[in-house]
């Protein structure tokens, strides 16, 4: 996902990733076989396993979503900070602006002064 | 895991996991999505934690709901965040309107608003409360950004809706949101084949009666339908209110026009795509194109488009469609040599790929721009990289159109300066190209190998859980307890490196161990754990066959060191029945 970018000083909106794409690249990191092309899979590659291995594949799993967890809490902190970030950089656009719209019209009265 | 200071912790049950901290209260001004209640965070906590319960208790299989919902849950945020990012311009652009109506000059302030925040692919309408929300799309979606026009572009838009500014914002918008290989571009380049197939009597039914559109539009996939209905929207709106017909001002405004862009091109030397980006800059213009001979014959016989306004605008973006569709597609053409545009000399062809270094060599580069950068952070840098070319080049591509048939001596320079930089930026993105495959290629083939070892260690450590198989394997306890302390990881630079069982950096006199009881059980005096200074290992590619070997060996060890079955007792003689 890009950051913010600025284009001639006004921020613009980052792209927005989809849920899948968001659970997958945090997943991918914790436990490959639950990200979602994998979990299909799972029923026929443990189709002959055994119920105390089925068992620790459970622990391991839930361990891997209980991981997820706080990663994806880390995640959407990141993501709050960068839209604080980004409402301060709208502003001082805004701001610069009307800076921009006051500067031009103090000239133009200096100006005036300025002709006979 | 982060324990919500709402929730006491009971002893038989599991620790309840917080779906992120709570949103921070939107500050004033923002229209930020309300904090969560706390019932409604109860109920989703309680769904995941049962979720992860019955996945704990052996049902591994419920894992796929549990996704979903994380999945879902992520679509939902994620849509707030934009929201959040939405409303943050809003209030920004509110604020200056706001110093607009009190101090500006001029009447039409949401103009000067638009024009200011137009870079941000952002258009914003006046509500009836007098405050600005936003029009239309505001996000480029898929990682393109939308861009700001170029001189040319503006001119061009300029000119073909000069009577018409609510057109003119739509057109820019359009304009700027189709960047080459952006999703929008897709949808537009797929109703743009679907509508030019009607014949006129159909089009423009489709543009002036309602049930005729509602049969367009269930013919056409989904993505369109949302294209064409914010299209015709936009374009009714834009035209309300403009008088149904043309008066004759108005149409030599348009006939003059268009001569005078016909006067600079011939179409005898033209080749087909370039005749076809000028017919649709005439259609730009308002020019009926129904007869192409017409229009490139020398004087032209041009006429101006006739129909309602909403026939008259829809004809105009349609035009202005056809125009970005065919300069990327020139631009494209051009990249691969199919044009066979004259080439000034001594400038290599155009489409002329970047000589290609060998694999090996490109590699190496890869993996020394991976030590000053994080090879996920490169790959998306050189992404970014690659799209703002692709929009230099489109720019850079109408102007050297423009410049090309041009008699002028300064004009020529300029050509040749424009379609020099041109080929340097194709040449630009061919090499990006490359890098860009080379390192989706490293990371795809660390992470396959990872993937492998690491389930060829899992299979390993299964075998000897059972405390009877470790003693029987002679070297079983070592190499148990040592694969059980490391994890084979894909670091920043897609290098397939070892971890410790947490992820962490590698006790390295552990893997010393493992790596010597495996190598004695080999037999070959071989180190298949030997890592650098970064914990990358050194020869991965034999490790696979290594694991596998030894669990032949685990299977073999402990099938021969099993007790002999005792021997079966003879068979109990059968006693006849007795007969009386």
């Amino acid at each position: 996902m890009s950051n913010s970018q600025q284009t001639s000083g006004i921020p613009a909106i980052p792209a927005k990733r989809t849920g899948a794409e968001i659970y997958n690249s945090i997943m991918r990191e914790i436990e490959p076989e639950l990200t979602l092309d994998q979990i299909p899979l799972m029923k026929e590659k443990y189709k002959d396993e055994t119920p105390e291995k089925k068992k620790e594949r459970g622990e391991r799993y839930a361990k891997a979503m209980e991981e997820y967890e706080r990663r994806y809490a880390q995640y959407m902190q990141k993501q709050d900070a960068k839209v604080r970030s980004f409402k301060i950089g709208a502003i001082h656009f805004a701001e610069d602006k009307a800076s921009a719209t006051d500067q031009e019209k103090l000239k133009s009265i200096e100006s005036s002064f300025g002709t006979p | 895991m982060l324990f919500h200071s709402k929730f006491t912790i009971e002893k038989e049950r599991r620790p309840v996991f917080v779906h992120g901290a709570p949103a921070a209260a939107p500050a004033s001004g923002e229209a930020g999505p309300a904090v969560p209640k706390t019932p409604e965070l109860t109920e989703k906590q309680k769904e995941i934690q049962n979720q992860i319960d019955a996945i704990r208790q052996g049902n591994p299989d419920a894992t796929q709901e549990l996704a979903n919902f994380q999945v879902q849950q992520a679509d939902e945020d994620n849509s707030q965040l934009q929201e959040r990012y939405k409303s943050a311009l809003i209030s920004a652009a509110n604020a200056y309107f706001a110093e607009l109506v009190l101090f500006g000059d001029g009447e039409d302030h949401l103009a000067t608003v638009n024009e200011a925040f137009a870079p941000a692919g952002i258009v914003f309408e006046l509500g009836a409360d007098e405050k600005l929300t936003i029009g239309g799309e505001a996000v480029a979606s898929g990682g393109e950004k939308a861009r700001a026009l170029t001189d040319a572009e503006q001119q061009m838009i300029d000119e073909a809706f000069s009577t018409n500014p609510k057109s003119k914002v739509a057109a820019e918008r359009l304009m700027a949101s189709m960047t080459a290989g952006s999703p929008d571009l897709a949808v537009a380049h797929g109703f743009f084949e679907n509508f030019n197939k009607k014949s006129p009597q159909e089009k423009q039914a489709i543009l002036t009666k309602d049930p005729a559109f509602q049969k367009f539009l269930s013919e056409i996939p989904v993505g369109q339908q949302e294209f064409v209905k914010q299209l015709r929207q936009t374009i009714a709106e834009a035209t309300e209110g403009e008088s149904a017909e043309l008066s004759d001002e108005e149409k030599e405004d348009i006939l003059d026009g268009a001569r005078q862009e016909l006067e600079k091109f011939d179409a005898s030397k033209a080749t087909e795509i370039d005749k076809n980006i000028m017919l649709a800059r005439m259609q730009l213009r308002g020019i009926d194109t129904g007869n192409p001979e017409e229009i490139f014959a020398k004087p032209p016989v041009l006429r101006a488009f006739e129909g309602s306004p909403m026939e008259r605008g829809f004809n105009k973006i349609m035009g202005l469609i056809g125009y970005i569709l065919l300069s990327i597609q020139k631009m494209k053409d051009q990249m691969k040599g199919k044009t066979g545009a004259e080439v000034p000399a001594g400038q290599p062809a155009a489409g002329a790929e970047a000589p290609a270094p060998g694999q090996d060599v490109l590699r190496q580069k890869m993996k020394e721009e991976m030590k000053t950068k994080k090879g996920d952070r490169l790959l998306s840098d050189k992404g970014a990289q690659k799209t703002t070319l692709e929009g230099e080049i489109t720019i850079l591509q109408t102007e050297v159109d423009e410049l090309k048939d041009k008699e002028d001596e300064e004009d020529k320079v300029a050509f040749e300066h424009k379609n020099g930089e041109l080929q340097k930026k194709q040449q630009e993105v061919a090499q990006l190209t490359q890098e860009i495959t080379m390192l989706q290629e490293m990371k795809t083939t660390a992470e396959n190998q990872k993937n492998v070892l690491n389930g060829g260690k899992d299979a390993l450590i299964s075998y000897l859980d059972r405390p009877d198989a470790r003693v029987r394997v002679p070297g079983g306890m070592k190499i148990y307890d040592g694969l059980k302390k490391m994890v084979f990881i894909v670091n920043d630079s897609f290098e397939l490196s070892i971890a410790n069982e947490t992820g962490g950096p590698i006790d390295r006199t552990a893997l010393g161990d493992l790596s010597g009881a495996i190598t004695f059980r080999m037999g070959t005096g071989v180190d298949y754990f030997a890592i650098n200074d970064q914990a990358v290992l050194k020869q991965p590619g034999e490790l696979q066959a290594v694991f596998r070997q030894l669990l032949d060996g685990f299977k073999t060890d402990v099938k021969a060191d099993e007790p002999p079955r005792p021997a079966a007792p003879p068979a109990a003689p059968t006693v006849p029945p007795v007969t009386a």
